[in-house]
């Protein structure tokens, strides 16, 4: 570790709804802005950290600022560098020291108010749905999933948010940020993503004191993610508390959920594809599309479902790449589908999609990690993949 | 789920002054006389220790649960997500969810107990909670049936002793519980996947004395596999008396041995040997032992060792049946032989033992899974498998 990241303190704008932050690294700088539509932000460091502690570990730098943190956020940084350094360690990451970073104590919780991240896919209406009771606010990310440059579908995405909101009598609060284009500098969307989120949810502190991350995976097929119910939680800090809800369902749990309410239903986004030109919220043909597909095709609920204007095609399901991290997701469907008789073709391709091999095309050093049992078995052949493979590196 | 099939638990009766619990298990007709003992605590009865040590059996058999009692409101709470976590994890055993409808909560109230236990058996895992831990901690609790069969004397004694040791040594009150809790759980659900409840509902009798337990982690955040205990559900098994923390995963196996070495009184009496032999600790051939024995012999702390025999033979890591939740364990043992470029043979033999295809012999379930999966592709080959091999 040489020169540390600097990190300035924070400037909040006098009508408190933009926030910027400049970021020193090596010789390069770097403004991360925040910027909300309503709701005053709270500048804080546990929101920078958030957003810093994937870049430090990537570049192996020390963290420098002279803000404090608060006691409970600054007892979890190290497990939280832990997890990240066990489940990611192809991409060797350092874990930095904390004890340098000054602590904050005796802090209370301020907000009332119980906010959810709210994208529009199955998780979120189902977080949305199961907790409707006791939620307030709904929270949405421009620039988290859409590229800020996709005008047309942020806006489309906007307007979805704020009908949402009307729906289910909650306020809408928008928050703009570059976070995601600085962190993917370091490290991918699949990692970063639960940081981001923390991030956003300490800004918010002056009114809200839960926050709800829907989950991705249910218990029975989790895999190292950037949002986990073993990591999220551990964002948590004095002034707020983040839970990772709905690990108990499985996706296709929740589809039954959100197919008895109709509104939820005609409106779901889960599209990943983000096609050029794309008009239409879910392109039908992409893995998640297809996947949610399957799910509402099996409850009898696909045709009359608005938010998909195509039919399932089986030729789909056929182009599916089953990477290892989703294989115990299929495994949990194909077991739920065989209780809905009349899905055999699916179930076949499914099975089939499984059985194909998966070959890590792009992850050198994982494999290079997965080679070195071949040193002192086959060591010609492994000094030969190391020539040929390993030094393109 | 059939209405007349229930698990009661009955005739729950507190004898020695409180150093004893007896009650009977009742599964139908079948009788499991139960019971917990510890000559160095009362022990309470709290009804979070009877829905514990049900809850498994009750999912498995798809029965309900009674006894007699009201558990806390937060232990309640946590009951869906225990079970999902269950459900879900084995999904190939098709646990059902409990109804537990019928069993009464009760207010959450404040526990004035300020003991901070850990359970501790003497192997790594118990060595690195204690030494990390050590302000905090002030009892150490050792259950005498949990991995050591009641009925071996010998193995049983040297245990106990250790264990005492350990607790002069580091200045801690030891609890010794004794318990045939395993003669009933072990009947309907393997111990891999009950262990972490098994922990749970002992840990609960406590509460007299102690309001928080570390469960010492198996598994580091990078190998998590079996969720018999698991840092998402140990915590979920605390009531507003005793809080659980599931402790140890930033470290992996390889990151806590030089830090138990560090300590020479550990290094001495580390237990971690499945083979439970009557003359010595640690056998060193079973596949624990030989997976400490090589950690040890990467970190170049083995000779310093007095736990073990120095000597280690090839054959017996050759001989190791290596399942995948054990892969991890041996590819970090062999990047550190590596990296200290020594032990060539100790690393040849690992690498041979990576290479070799595990035989399932004895994982019936991971068969049915990956068969149930050739039902579509392979429909000929998935009938007669299930004609001929399947079971249940």
């Amino acid at each position: 570790m040489d020169t540390p990241i600097v990190v300035e303190s924070p400037i909040l704008s006098e009508d408190g709804l933009r926030l910027d932050c400049t970021i020193h690294y090596d010789a390069n700088s770097y403004n991360i802005y925040f910027e909300s539509d309503s709701i005053r932000l709270n500048p804080n460091m546990e929101s920078i950290l958030s957003l810093l502690l994937l870049p430090a570990m990537v570049l192996k730098k020390q963290i420098e600022t002279t803000e404090t943190v608060s006691e409970s956020f600054h007892s979890n940084l190290q497990n939280i560098q832990s997890i990240y350094r066990q489940w990611f360690i192809h991409q060797q990451l350092q874990e930095f020291s904390i004890t340098n970073l000054p602590i904050r104590k005796n802090e209370q919780q301020k907000g009332k108010r119980i906010a959810t991240f709210f994208s529009g896919g199955v998780d979120a209406f189902y977080t949305l749905i199961k907790n409707n009771s006791i939620l307030t606010d709904i929270v949405f990310i421009r620039g988290f999933d859409i590229h800020q440059s996709n005008k047309y579908m942020l806006e489309k995405s906007s307007e979805l948010i704020a009908k949402a909101g009307r729906e289910f009598d909650k306020n809408v609060i928008t928050i703009d940020t570059n976070a995601r284009l600085f962190i993917d500098k370091f490290i991918t969307y699949g990692k970063s993503h639960g940081a981001i989120l923390a991030s956003v949810s300490h800004l918010l502190t002056n009114e809200i004191g839960m926050f709800f991350i829907p989950s991705t995976d249910p218990y029975g097929a989790l895999v190292p993610y950037g949002s986990h119910p073993l990591l999220d939680p551990m964002w948590s800090s004095d002034r707020i508390k983040i839970i990772h809800d709905g690990c108990e369902s499985t996706r296709l749990e929740k589809l039954k959920v959100i197919s008895k309410n109709e509104f939820a239903l005609n409106n779901l986004r889960v599209c990943f594809a983000k096609k050029e030109n794309q008009k239409e919220f879910n392109c039908c043909t992409c893995e998640k599309c297809v996947r949610t597909m399957i799910g509402l095709h099996a409850l009898g609920v696909l045709e009359k479902c608005k938010s998909f204007k195509k039919p399932l095609d089986l030729k789909n399901i056929y182009k599916i790449d089953v990477t290892p991290n989703k294989k115990a997701g299929y495994s949990t469907l194909l077991y739920e589908l065989e209780k809905f008789p009349g899905n055999e073709k699916i179930c076949s391709a499914i099975s089939k999609i499984m059985n194909k091999p998966h070959f890590l095309k792009s992850n050198f050093l994982l494999l290079k990690n997965s080679m070195q049992k071949y040193k002192y078995r086959f060591p010609k052949f492994y000094r030969l993949l190391i020539k040929r493979t390993i030094d393109r590196d | 789920m059939n209405t007349g099939n229930v698990i009661k638990v009955k005739d729950i009766s507190s004898s020695d002054s409180g150093h004893k619990i007896t009650f009977d298990v009742f599964v139908n007709s079948r009788k499991f006389p139960l019971y917990f003992k510890s000559n160095d605590v009362e022990l309470t009865p709290n009804p979070e220790v009877f829905l514990a040590l049900t809850l498994l059996a009750g999912m498995e058999l798809k029965y309900k649960i009674e006894f007699d009692g009201e558990v806390s409101n937060k232990f309640m709470r946590a009951m869906p997500a225990v079970q999902s976590i269950y459900a879900q994890s084995y999904i190939h055993r098709q646990y059902k969810h409990v109804d537990l409808s019928n069993i009464g909560s009760r207010a959450d109230e404040e526990n004035l107990a300020q003991g901070v236990g850990a359970f501790f058996s003497g192997g790594i895992d118990s060595f690195y909670t204690l030494l990390k831990n050590q302000e905090e901690i002030t009892h150490l609790i050792f259950i005498n049936g949990f991995d050591v069969t009641l009925g071996k004397s010998s193995i049983e004694e040297k245990t106990s002793e250790l264990i005492r040791a350990c607790g002069k040594e580091f200045g801690k009150k030891v609890i010794e519980i004794e318990t045939n809790l395993r003669d009933f759980m072990k009947t309907y659900v393997s111990f891999p996947i009950h262990h972490g409840s098994f922990l749970a509902a002992t840990g609960h009798l406590l509460s007299s004395e102690i309001n928080k337990i570390f469960l010492p982690a198996a598994d580091s955040y990078g190998e998590m596999g079996n969720v018999g205990s698991h840092p998402l559900l140990d915590p979920l098994w605390s009531s507003d008396k005793v809080e659980y923390i599931h402790d140890g995963c930033e470290a992996s196996r390889m990151e806590k041995l030089p830090i138990v070495m560090k300590s020479k009184f550990a290094s001495e009496h580390i237990r971690v040997c499945y083979a439970k032999s009557d003359t010595v600790m640690n056998c060193g051939k079973c596949e624990k032992c030989v997976r400490t024995i090589t950690g040890l012999m990467a970190i170049n702390a083995l000779e310093d060792c007095k736990s073990f025999n120095t000597k280690i033979d090839v054959k017996d890591i050759l001989k190791i049946e290596l399942t995948d939740s054990k892969r991890p364990f041996y590819t970090e043992i062999l990047y550190a032989l590596d990296k200290e470029n020594k032990h060539p043979e100790v690393a040849y033999a690992i690498s041979t033992l990576l290479f070799k295809p595990h035989l399932l012999k004895r994982n019936t379930e991971i068969l049915k899974k990956y068969f149930r999966r050739q039902k579509y592709r392979y429909p000929k080959l998935y009938l007669v498998w299930k004609q001929y091999f399947a079971q249940n």
